[in-house]
């Protein structure tokens, strides 16, 4: 007995092909998935490049009992204009640095003196006699972390790291004739972070808090790509269903206006769809804290053993925006929905259109995670506002500082903005541009 | 007054001309049909007068009202059943006529007085408190007419109401549309391809043939004037006559 019917699946294969709509899906997130890559990319590049030759504002606590890190203070304040590192030497004499209460005393104060330094460096007492000895050698810098990103910060801590590395090298290898990459890594490398925001001070690499930091603002988009797929293909099918089963126009000949009609149906939809997302945040949720359990609490440890947890760096009230904020998108992601739904003359048009366009809802917020924030300039204020970024911008600003009292009034902009998206699709949409699309699609469908 | 009162009306979708000039008038308390076949011209000639879409050119009276100015005054005189309107799957046919009952009405004894014609109207027992999902084509057009008409508008519009239904279904609901005009005095306008079934309910036509009105009148009078036995016999000679 054979397994399938060979004339079957030839008529599957034909009748799929020949349906332009089965394309459109696939052709746009051909074109969309590269789109989405540059639209992240491109910001970092530049973040990168900018991090790499921006001027970097060093400060420098010198303890050293010899004489090789003054030499190193001169010779950088030598090449300053080829590197780009300024140095503002301070006359701060004793550091522990096992206390983070007494380093943030120290960067707040160094901070007060000079605003723009965005890293201390400090190099404790033995360090020309380490180097002298040939060992390897202590330094400690402290990460000044105005904003939260990926890269950035990370990048700068890089360049003094590798500034004291080769200075080094070359040191120790001077009139050996031997090349100094031949030497590794001559530093122990030693660092804190002060969140400027927080007022707080964070041990470990800036690398590690960071990115554990950030993770937040990357998850964020694709907690929201899950839902809005799902609330978008809820609300989309049911507003296309209406136009499926001929229903609609009974409703537009009901004494309702279009608003009124296409509100509704957002908000009775919109809760179900609450109700449902609820559920799957949930799951998500647990499933987050299972495998992020190691990420978000890391016990990183230099001298003093010091933890910092996910929870103590949102306050509870930042917490509900954000959670209120997300809320506000997913009604917005709802709306998009039912424009979606509303202008399909089917359920299937309709799932066709919403799997690229929630790839779209993506986008912004995931530029917005992975650039600085200032980048935006003058367009800040937008992201604050719009729907697909504003959770995003939230949650970042929540964990390098905190949300500003007129938070509520954001999110009330942004639930504006649904309403009013909804609003000019009730203008535009009616039985006459409903009924020549619909015309249209199916003549496009006979050829 | 008359109840609907369109001269001259033209509609072009584009390059299509659906509509070459429409004209025609319905008395109060008529039942009035639009008779021609498919892509004539009746739905679009129908959603004109309700205001759904906007015409190319030509006038239309309804109740005295523009439904291109009027147009939110007009849902509440006409009450319009659309072509293949659909029903909602997981609802019951009793909380379909309660939420319409209640959209028209805000006054709770009006829209329970109106529920209740609705439910009399339908006359489909105790079903009506099943998902419309489970009910048969005829029960669900039961259902749709009650809701245009319970809502006792001063003009219900049915496109096309006995279309896709059996004989005995559609029978039945020519009965009902009857009944209900006669007990509140509705006007009622409806279209039909089937030229034989119009016979028994209307009192004029109109025969529309690709968006033109070919003869208009009293059925009897139509009848005698063309010596056609019934309205497919005369639509069928007029056509020839046309295509002459
Ligand atoms: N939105 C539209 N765009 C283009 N052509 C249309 C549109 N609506 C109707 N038509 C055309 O207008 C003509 C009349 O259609 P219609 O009023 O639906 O006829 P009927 O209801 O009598 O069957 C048909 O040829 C139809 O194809
Ligand atoms: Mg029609």
């Amino acid at each position: 007995m054979k397994l399938f019917s060979r004339q079957l699946i030839i008529k599957e294969f034909k009748d799929l092909v020949r349906d332009p709509r089965i394309w459109i899906p696939f052709i746009l997130s051909a074109v969309l998935m590269p789109a989405m890559g540059l639209v992240v990319y491109a910001p970092m590049i530049s973040a990168v490049e900018k991090a790499t030759v921006e001027k970097l504002y060093v400060a420098v606590i010198n303890m050293d009992e010899g004489d090789i890190a003054g030499k190193l203070i001169d010779f950088q304040n030598n090449i300053s204009v080829k590197s780009k590192i300024v140095i503002y030497q301070t006359n701060i004499s004793n550091v522990y640095l096992n206390d983070t209460k007494k380093l943030k005393e120290i960067t707040e104060y160094i901070l007060s003196k000079y605003p723009s330094v965005e890293n201390i460096v400090i190099f404790p007492r033995d360090f020309s006699k380490k180097i002298n000895n040939r060992q390897k050698v202590r330094i400690f810098t402290i990460t000044v972390v105005r904003e939260i990103t990926f890269i950035g910060s990370t990048v700068k801590t890089q360049r003094i790291f590798d500034a004291i590395n080769n200075f080094i090298r070359e040191y120790v290898l001077n009139g050996t004739g031997i090349k100094p990459d031949v030497i590794v890594k001559p530093l122990i490398e030693e660092e804190a972070n002060y969140i400027v925001g927080k007022k707080t001070v964070l041990l470990g690499s800036s690398m590690t808090v960071l990115t554990s930091l950030s993770l937040a603002s990357f998850l964020i988009p694709i907690i929201l790509m899950i839902i809005s797929v799902t609330i978008m293909q809820m609300t989309a099918t049911s507003m296309a269903v209406e136009n499926e089963e001929k229903t609609l126009e009974t409703l537009l000949t009901l004494p309702l206006t279009r608003t009124q009609i296409l509100l509704s149906k957002l908000m009775g939809s919109f809760t179900v769809a609450a109700i449902g997302s609820f559920m799957s945040i949930i799951g998500f949720g647990l499933y987050m804290f299972i495998i992020m359990q190691p990420v978000f609490s890391p016990r990183v440890q230099i001298g003093n053993q010091v933890s910092f947890s996910f929870q103590t760096m949102i306050s509870p009230l930042d917490m509900i925006y954000v959670v209120a904020s997300l809320i506000a998108t997913t009604f917005f992601t709802a709306a998009i929905g039912i424009v979606i739904g509303a202008l399909s003359s089917d359920t299937r048009i309709a799932s066709t259109m919403v799997g690229p366009l929630s790839m779209l809802v993506f986008v912004p917020g995931m530029m917005v995670a992975f650039v600085k924030l200032s980048t935006f300039g003058s367009f800040l204020p937008l992201l604050y506002i719009l729907p697909l970024t504003q959770p995003i911008v939230f949650i970042k600003q929540a964990i390098s500082s905190s949300l500003p009292p007129e938070t509520l009034l954001y999110i009330l902009a942004s639930i504006i903005v649904t309403i009013i998206i909804i609003v000019i699709t009730a203008k535009i949409f009616s039985l006459e541009t409903l009924s020549n699309l619909q015309h249209r699609l199916s003549r496009f469908r006979r050829k | 007054m008359k109840a609907v009162e369109i001269n001259n009306l033209t509609k072009n979708f584009g390059a299509t001309i659906a509509l070459r000039g429409i004209t025609f008038s319905v008395d109060v308390g008529d039942i009035y049909g639009l008779i021609g076949p498919n892509g004539a011209g009746k739905t679009t000639t129908f959603r004109i007068i309700a205001g759904l879409i906007p015409p190319t050119s030509g006038s239309i009276k309804v109740f005295g009202l523009n439904p291109l100015i009027d147009t939110e005054k007009i849902k509440n005189i006409i009450s319009y059943l659309p072509e293949d309107a659909g029903t909602y799957r997981n609802i019951t046919g009793y909380e379909f006529l309660k939420l319409v009952s209640e959209i028209y009405f805000s006054n709770k004894e009006e829209a329970e007085e109106a529920l209740e014609i609705g439910i009399r109207i339908a006359n489909i027992g105790n079903r009506i408190y099943d998902k419309m999902k489970t009910y048969s084509k005829g029960m669900k057009r039961r259902i749709q007419v009650a809701r245009v008409l319970m809502v006792r508008p001063k003009l219900a519009i049915l496109d096309e109401p006995t279309s896709g239904l059996d004989v005995i279904h559609a029978r039945e609901v020519r009965r009902v549309i009857n009944d209900v005009s006669r007990e509140f005095g509705t006007t009622i306008l409806l279209s039909s391809h089937n030229m034989l079934e119009v016979q028994d309910i209307c009192q004029k036509v109109a025969l529309i043939h690709q968006g033109r009105i070919l003869v208009e009148g009293l059925i009897t009078d139509l009848l005698e004037e063309y010596s056609a036995s019934n309205l497919e016999e005369l639509f069928v000679s007029l056509v020839r006559g046309v295509a002459r």
